[in-house]
């Protein structure tokens, strides 16, 4: 058993490499704050390569569902938790 | 009236008739028709078709490439001097011509080098050189970073240079050429070199780096051959204030309008811009005089159309590669009566998550924010996929905001900014700020360079000034610099006011020194060592270092005032 804070962490540093971001540590990301826009500043292709990244790493399938993928994608929190529901066991 | 090259040795002219200025000396036509022969029967005892030619002074380049064309060899110009890039271009030729053997030493060529000027002899019994021979090969950088071989043969610059004289000749009748831009390039090679020999106008064997230099060479009547970047520095240096010019020429590079105006406004003459490529020459000219707009005429004898892509093709007896086919120049190009406009490079469209950007565009929206002074975009590969990237020159408030807010903070709002006018995914991802664009000599401001800015290097500290123009000659190296506000060395070189510590200006020196000879030079005393004014952040300075009888001589000034000096004795 994982401890719960680690995937939000790692998912923190997936964020980071898999984006290139520039000037922002992992842990500087806040695990409530928004992803998109006003929050992190990420976009569409982000959203796309971090379904990637996640399939990649935890086996995830990410559906091409909009309304659904908003809420998975809000904060690193709620990746997270779908990453814990939905993992490869 | 100009002599063709193919002919003019053969021609000739009075043994008195002036034929270059400065550098070491005047030279006539007694002085070049010696020194083409003696360098024709050096050559005679070397085998070999293909000679790296790279020179600092350009009556040695007359010289050289008469000889080699007299000879039926090729001069192949490197696009720089720097050591690395003679050296690997020497180990593909069968020879050098350098100002002095001990350069190919230098270098570590490994083929035979020659001086271009040897103790004149008496001149042949010379004759007409084939015109379709080749004559020069040029090497530019490609979009992508490689350098591109572009042959031309005799008839190609023949054929230019007396366009050029019939449009402009009238204009220079009598004047003397002072030239700020290198003949190593295909511009400077025809207009302050070929053009000048052909018409028998006397050109200045010196290339000039100050206004200041160039107001002192004008004497008389002076046509002027410079870059964007060069009349840029001289309009705001003021130095070209009530010079003797008879005409201004400008290419390489656009010119901004402002530097334009500016020049109109000290000197009474308007700039003759021309617009072409090493691959076709000269393609259209303009001046403009008010009209920032104006459109471009198109040089006598070349045919221009717009492609199917609506980019700039070309059709011109100086074009080299296939000779008449249509050469698509990579300019988009509205056409209109008797010429044409360019609009942004077809390689500045991308696109990105299937959305069309044109990056000129977006640099356009992103200097109207105030905290932008200037900006250049590419496209690099960030995670996955392909993003836009930022370099951008603060202005003084965006300096200020840079200090308090952060680079941070800063890109973001320079991106919400951005996202009034553009498709998020279109936004920068990666921002640098930067104290200047990274511009070659010649003004070019090369994706490559920029895309380097963002290589894995750029967090390293910053350590050297950023070089803005360089010139070398006779042992001299002459370099136009800004002092980086990020400069590593500022740590500690004072919190509240920031300066170049003396040292640094040093090592500075010794850079320049090792540009110069190639080698890095050993210093074993520094004598009457000087430093009068601050260097600070920020700053634009001009560096000069001479390298004579075992002694490096060097002193750094701003706006002519000596900032410092001093002698580096070498042991």
């Amino acid at each position: 058993m994982e401890a719960p804070d680690t995937i939000e962490a790692d998912i923190k540093t997936l964020i980071v490499d898999a984006l290139a971001l520039e000037d922002i540590e992992p842990p500087a990301i806040e695990t409530d704050a928004p992803l998109f826009v006003e929050g992190l500043g990420l976009d569409s292709i982000d959203a796309l390569e971090l379904a990637v990244v996640l399939e990649e790493n935890y086996g995830v399938k990410i559906d091409d569902d909009p309304e659904r993928n908003q809420v998975i994608f809000a904060s690193v929190r709620n990746l997270a938790e779908f990453v814990r529901q939905n993992r490869a066991k | 009236m100009v002599t063709s090259l193919r002919s003019l040795l053969r021609v000739g002219r009075p043994a008195q008739h002036p034929v270059a200025f400065a550098g070491a000396g005047g030279r006539t036509w007694r002085d070049f028709e010696g020194h083409v022969a003696a360098l024709c029967r050096r050559l005679d005892s070397l085998a070999g078709e293909r000679w790296v030619v790279f020179l600092e002074d350009s009556y040695a380049f007359a010289v050289a490439l008469l000889a080699l064309a007299q000879r039926g060899r090729v001069a192949v110009l490197p696009p720089n001097g720097q050591p690395g890039t003679l050296s690997r271009f020497c180990e593909s030729a069968d020879g050098a011509v350098f100002d002095t053997v001990e350069r190919g030493a230098a270098v570590g060529a490994t083929v035979p080098v020659v001086a271009a000027l040897q103790q004149p002899v008496p001149a042949e019994d010379w004759s007409d050189l084939d015109p379709d021979a080749s004559l020069i090969e040029f090497f530019t950088s490609g979009t992508t970073g490689d350098s591109k071989r572009i042959a031309k043969r005799l008839r190609h610059l023949d054929d230019e240079v007396a366009v050029l004289d019939e449009l402009f000749g009238g204009d220079c009748a009598a004047a003397r050429v002072v030239a700020t831009a290198s003949h190593q390039h295909i511009y400077g090679s025809l207009f302050r070199v070929f053009w000048p020999l052909a018409a028998g106008r006397s050109f200045s064997a010196r290339t000039y780096l100050h206004g200041t230099e160039v107001a002192a060479a004008a004497e008389g009547a002076t046509a002027l051959v410079s870059t964007p970047v060069q009349l840029k520095a001289m309009a705001i240096g003021d130095t070209l204030r009530e010079l003797p010019l008879s005409a201004v020429f400008s290419s390489g590079a656009p010119l901004e309008g402002e530097t334009a105006a500016a020049v109109f406004n000290l000197t009474g003459i308007a700039v003759t811009e021309v617009f072409g490529s090493t691959e076709t020459g000269g393609v259209g000219w303009r001046r403009r005089q008010g009209d920032v707009d104006a459109p471009w005429q198109v040089l006598p004898g070349v045919q221009v159309r717009a492609g199917t892509d609506g980019g700039l093709e070309v059709s011109s007896p100086f074009v080299s590669a296939a000779d008449g086919d249509w050469f698509a120049m990579g300019d988009r190009v509205e056409l209109v009566a008797g010429g044409f406009r360019l609009g942004a490079r077809m390689d500045r469209i991308v696109k990105i998550a299937s959305k069309r950007l044109s990056l000129p565009e977006m640099e356009r929206d992103l200097c109207l924010h105030d905290h932008v002074a200037e900006a250049a975009l590419v496209v690099e590969r960030r995670g996955m996929e392909e993003r836009v990237c930022a370099a951008v020159v603060p202005s003084q408030a965006g300096r200020v905001a840079l200090d308090e807010l952060g680079k941070v903070e800063l890109s973001r709002a320079l991106g919400d900014h951005l996202a009034g006018f553009f498709d998020r995914v279109l936004l920068p991802r990666a921002w640098r700020f930067v104290d200047a664009l990274p511009r070659s000599a010649q003004g070019k401001l090369p994706a490559s360079a920029v895309r380097a800015l963002f290589g894995a290097q750029a967090d390293s500290p910053v350590l050297e000034p950023i070089v803005e123009a360089e010139s070398t000659s006779d042992g001299v190296i002459e370099r136009r610099c800004v002092v980086p506000s990020d400069l590593a060395y500022f740590e500690g070189h004072f919190d509240s006011f920031p300066i170049v510590a003396g040292v640094v200006q040093l090592r500075w020196v010794v850079e320049a020194a090792r540009a110069l000879s190639g080698e890095a030079p050993r210093v074993a005393a520094i004598e009457g060592l000087k430093f009068k004014q601050p260097l600070t952040p920020g700053d634009r300075f001009e560096m000069r270092v001479e390298h004579a009888g075992g002694k490096i001589r060097f002193a750094i000034t701003r706006d002519g005032e000596t900032l410092s000096c001093g002698r580096l004795v070498l042991g």
